[in-house]
């Protein structure tokens, strides 16, 4: 069973019983060009939204928060409007992901 | 209506490329609306022909497009004011409307050691690249604004002319006669930011210190023409009454590296630097007339502002 390389599981492995192995991190490195974006009411709870209409792919809902830990401890839940956070572009997602 | 002339503010100065990009992902609804936004506002002209069309299921997506743009958010998560930045190498044009910048170069002729006169579209200081630089890839990046070096930001400027009399005091008189000696153009110095946000303005700011290092050298050694002193340019800005393609040595200039400030790394020439956000550069020159111009120079013609925009800039 392979896993989809926009999951943030694309990196884990997968036991011989079947199930995923301990986590490995998918980093999404700070760039240079990354734009800094307040979040928007629309978005409040889901950037699965902003990740298909950035990206054309919600499956990339979880680069939001591994670009901005230190903002968004929780993928959905910090995700409200108001907040500050740093887009990776997508041609550097390309290239970090393989996608 | 408000939001998407919001978002359209925000395109006002990129280029019709970039704009027909975003302009070809939103509905058809919006895209007219929009059309007559940008046309107004902007002058970019953008095509509706064979565009999609509205889709009921995305009219909320495109909503959220449009807030995005708004931010200077694009598609792909790509920055439409750094195209704007961009444009802040572009020449502007008092009509109205960014012009490409190699249509300003256009206007320029190839007279005299900088082989650039003053366009009077352009009004931003800059000094001219001679035409022996212009090959080097160290320096390619000013291509984009007419070969000329350009401040960015506005910078200051301190200039002034001269006229030295020595006094002539007579033992028992009251007043000092001055007799007339010499007048002359005294040095020009310039001081400018450069505020590098992006890598592409680390790459510009890099061959600006580059050119400058370059523009402060003789052609020693093994340079060819051999023994030649550093080379001359043109310093134009601010329209041909002010500065007018005055010939100039760089004498000196001066950069800070700070401390205070974040640095980001730039690939320049395949390697990377590092380059800070926010520094400041200041050009000291000297203007510098042969002979041969100065034989012709007349005070009634520069006193009638005969000079004014002409190829030798007299001042």
């Amino acid at each position: 069973m392979s896993v989809s390389p926009f999951s943030p599981y694309a990196d884990t492995d997968i036991t011989t019983t079947g199930y995923l192995d301990l986590l490995k991190i998918r980093p999404i490195p700070a760039e240079a060009d990354d734009v800094l974006y307040t979040i928007i009411t629309a978005y409040t709870y889901r950037p699965d939204l902003l990740a298909y209409d950035l990206y054309n792919s919600k499956d990339l809902w979880w680069v939001f928060a591994q670009r901005n830990l230190d903002t968004l401890k929780d993928p959905v839940f910090d995700f409200v409007a108001g907040t500050r956070i740093y887009l990776p572009k997508k041609k550097n997602l390309q290239q970090f992901l393989g996608i | 209506m408000s939001l998407i002339s919001g978002a359209f503010n925000a395109l006002k100065s990129i280029g019709s490329a970039s704009a027909q990009n975003i302009f070809s992902q939103l509905g058809a609804g919006v895209r007219t609306t929009a059309q007559n936004i940008i046309r107004d506002t902007t002058g970019i002209s953008i095509s509706n022909q064979g565009q999609l069309s509205l889709d009921p299921t995305r009219v909320g997506s495109q909503n959220r497009i449009l807030q995005n743009l708004a931010q200077g958010v694009g598609p792909g998560a790509e920055s439409i004011i750094r195209q704007g930045a961009v444009a802040t190498f572009r020449n502007y044009s008092g009509g109205g409307g960014w012009q490409d910048p190699d249509a300003a170069s256009t206007q320029n002729n190839s007279s005299g050691p900088g082989g650039m006169s003053s366009s009077t579209s352009t009004w931003r200081v800059r000094l001219s690249v001679p035409n022996t630089l212009r090959d080097a890839p160290t320096l390619s990046s000013f291509a984009t604004t007419g070969n000329e070096v350009v401040f960015p930001f506005t910078p200051s400027i301190l200039f002034g002319n001269s006229a030295n009399y020595s006094q002539i005091q007579p033992i028992h008189s009251n007043y000092p006669y001055n007799a007339y000696q010499n007048s002359q153009v005294d040095q020009i110095t310039i001081i400018g930011d450069y505020l590098n946000e992006f890598p592409q303005d680390g790459i510009y700011y890099l061959s600006v210190v580059h050119y400058l290092r370059t523009m402060t050298k003789m052609f020693y050694g093994d340079s060819s023409p051999k023994g030649n002193p550093p080379l001359l340019c043109r310093l134009n800005g601010y329209g041909p009454h002010v500065l007018n393609n005055i010939p100039v040595v760089i004498q000196g200039f001066t950069m800070d590296l700070p401390a205070d400030v974040d640095y980001i790394p730039v690939n320049f020439m395949g390697q990377t630097n590092y380059v800070p956000t926010s520094t400041t550069m200041t050009v000291t020159c000297l203007p510098q007339y042969s002979r041969r111009t100065q034989s012709q120079f007349s005070l009634n013609k520069f006193a009638n502002g005969g000079y004014a925009g002409q190829s030798e800039g007299f001042i």
